[in-house]
């Protein structure tokens, strides 16, 4: 508890500092707002549901992209972490398009999808992919070359010796990759927002910047911090849950 | 001996391993009958691990054959169950110890409602049966192997190839094991071949025990063991007849080889 207060010593006067500037006219600036009026806007677009609807926006594109993006990543992984032709026969293809900065086919998604809730999912899908296909092919490179000769002498079919044993194997690390991959999604589909999509937290924040209001700009980032943190936390504890207890497996990947 | 006229279990014949210019195997000639217990026994080096998995089909050999009851062995198959060493490798760490045994009864497709009495007879015989729900991790060195051992036994193999099963774990362990896993091959009635460095282990389990050359590895001698079963750690060991048999092996692998 007395490292909690030590730790929020410093901000807490930073604040008081900036408010009482502000408040004594010190502050002249169109672009900077102060504590208390960011603190009233954030109050005002959580109680008029506004920041819930955005919110929800957000997580939905966010949240399908990554489920799609990072699926597709996994199961690209474990092919190429199983075969390493195929990778071998994929390494051009990968290391080409890999490089594209996702926010680059924002453009393009565009021009096929039009403003919306694909548009959005689509470029989150591209940046999740990635890291996903990586981390999931070295995991499965990885395992324990005696699982894979156990599971070979019980004589079981790919598709049980993906489930049973692959996968299981590769879970821990393919986790941290989810995790990862979870703030990335965020980042996309908040920049999508910015850029282009009419919806979301990231148009919020447009909004609020065009109609010159910066305690809401600044409330809003607030907003995207909090929810960026409780979604790293929530994943953080789901992988403690399921990975705490199984020893050194899963401790090594982590 | 007496049933020399029953067709062997497994049967190897010139069976040739080279890996590039390197000869690692060479003409190994071996015929098992059903329900023995060999060992072969050799330096480190001599390529026995390698026999083993050539034997296991987890190897492919450069010339020669190893046959199961007269069918070509060309790759695992669920008959030849293996025993690891390196037993804390060889187990699922995300699997409870029964889970661990299912695993061999899913391979076999048991049906789901018959398989916790299978899993609770076979962790009865190893002594887990009170450890069921403890992970891998848990588990002492000893009953790591144990339950490599209960889930090798799960997958009802015909023969059960063992590789320095005991070559990690201490003294202690070790015997409490050789006796455990003399009785239970002897109960399950399961063919057994037994690779280890130790001579008086493989004297000890044996039915007969085979001394391995190395460069290139091949099969030199073979001795019957006529000890009585079951066996005595303390008063088989100081047979007279079980020192003969530690003398002559002795002399056949003199030690800092």
């Amino acid at each position: 508890m007395e490292r909690v207060i030590k730790g929020l010593l410093l901000p807490a006067c930073v604040l008081l500092v900036w408010e009482l500037m502000a408040r004594l006219g010190q502050l002249q600036s169109e672009s900077l707002s102060y504590p208390s009026a960011i603190f009233a806007a954030a109050l005002a677009v959580l109680l008029d549901g506004s920041l819930l609807k955005a919110a929800g926006q957000t997580f939905g594109g966010a949240l399908w992209g990554l489920a799609f993006g990072a699926g597709m990543g996994i199961l690209v992984g474990v092919a190429f972490g199983l075969s390493r032709t195929l990778s071998q026969l994929m390494r051009a293809t990968v290391e080409s398009l890999r490089p594209i900065p996702s926010v680059a086919l924002i453009p393009l998604a565009l021009l096929i999808h039009g403003y919306g809730f694909k548009l959005e999912s689509s470029v989150v899908a591209f940046s999740c992919f990635w890291p996903l296909l990586i981390i999931t092919e070295s995991a499965v490179r990885g395992i324990e070359p005696r699982l894979l000769e156990v599971s070979h002498v019980l004589g079981f079919n790919l598709y049980a010796r993906i489930t049973k044993i692959v996968l299981p194997a590769a879970l821990p690390r393919i986790f941290v990759g989810l995790r990862l991959a979870a703030a990335v999604s965020l980042v996309v589909a908040v920049t999508v927002e910015i850029t282009a999509n009419p919806m979301g937290l990231g148009y919020a924040l447009i909004v609020a910047q065009e109609s010159m209001r910066p305690d809401r700009v600044f409330a809003y980032i607030g907003w995207i911090g909090l929810i960026g943190w409780l979604l790293n936390a929530s994943l953080l504890r789901v992988q403690l849950k399921w990975f705490g207890r199984m020893g050194n497996w899963a401790e090594q990947s982590s | 001996m007496s049933t020399l006229t029953a067709p062997p279990i497994l049967s190897v014949t010139g069976l040739d391993f080279t890996v590039g210019s390197l000869n690692i195997l060479k003409d190994i000639n071996l015929s098992v009958r059903e329900k023995e217990f060999v060992c072969i026994v050799g330096a480190s080096g001599c390529g026995k691990t390698t026999l083993l998995r050539l034997i296991g089909g987890l190897l492919t050999p450069t010339a020669g054959r190893v046959q199961f009851r007269g069918r070509d062995i060309t790759g695992p198959d669920r008959e030849l169950a293996v025993v690891f060493q390196d037993y804390s490798k060889a187990l699922l760490p995300w699997r409870t110890v029964a889970g661990n045994v299912e695993l061999a009864l899913e391979a076999r497709r048991v049906p789901k409602n018959e398989r916790a009495d299978i899993i609770h007879d076979l962790l009865g015989r190893v002594g887990l049966a009170e450890r069921a729900d403890a992970y891998p991790v848990q588990l002492s060195g000893g009953m790591q192997q144990r339950l490599q051992i209960a889930r090798c036994m799960a997958q009802a193999p015909q023969i059960l190839l063992m590789d320095e099963p005991f070559g990690a774990l201490d003294a202690m362990t070790r015997q409490t094991l050789q006796d455990e896993v003399a009785r239970l091959c002897a109960e399950v009635g399961v063919t057994v071949i037994f690779i280890t460095h130790d001579l008086e282990e493989a004297i000890y389990l044996g039915d007969r025990v085979i001394s391995m050359d190395r460069h290139p590895g091949r099969l030199s001698e073979t001795l019957d063991i006529e000890l009585e079963r079951p066996r005595n750690q303390l008063t088989t060991r100081e047979d007279a007849r079980f020192l003969a048999y530690r003398h002559r092996l002795f002399n056949l692998l003199p030690p800092g080889h």
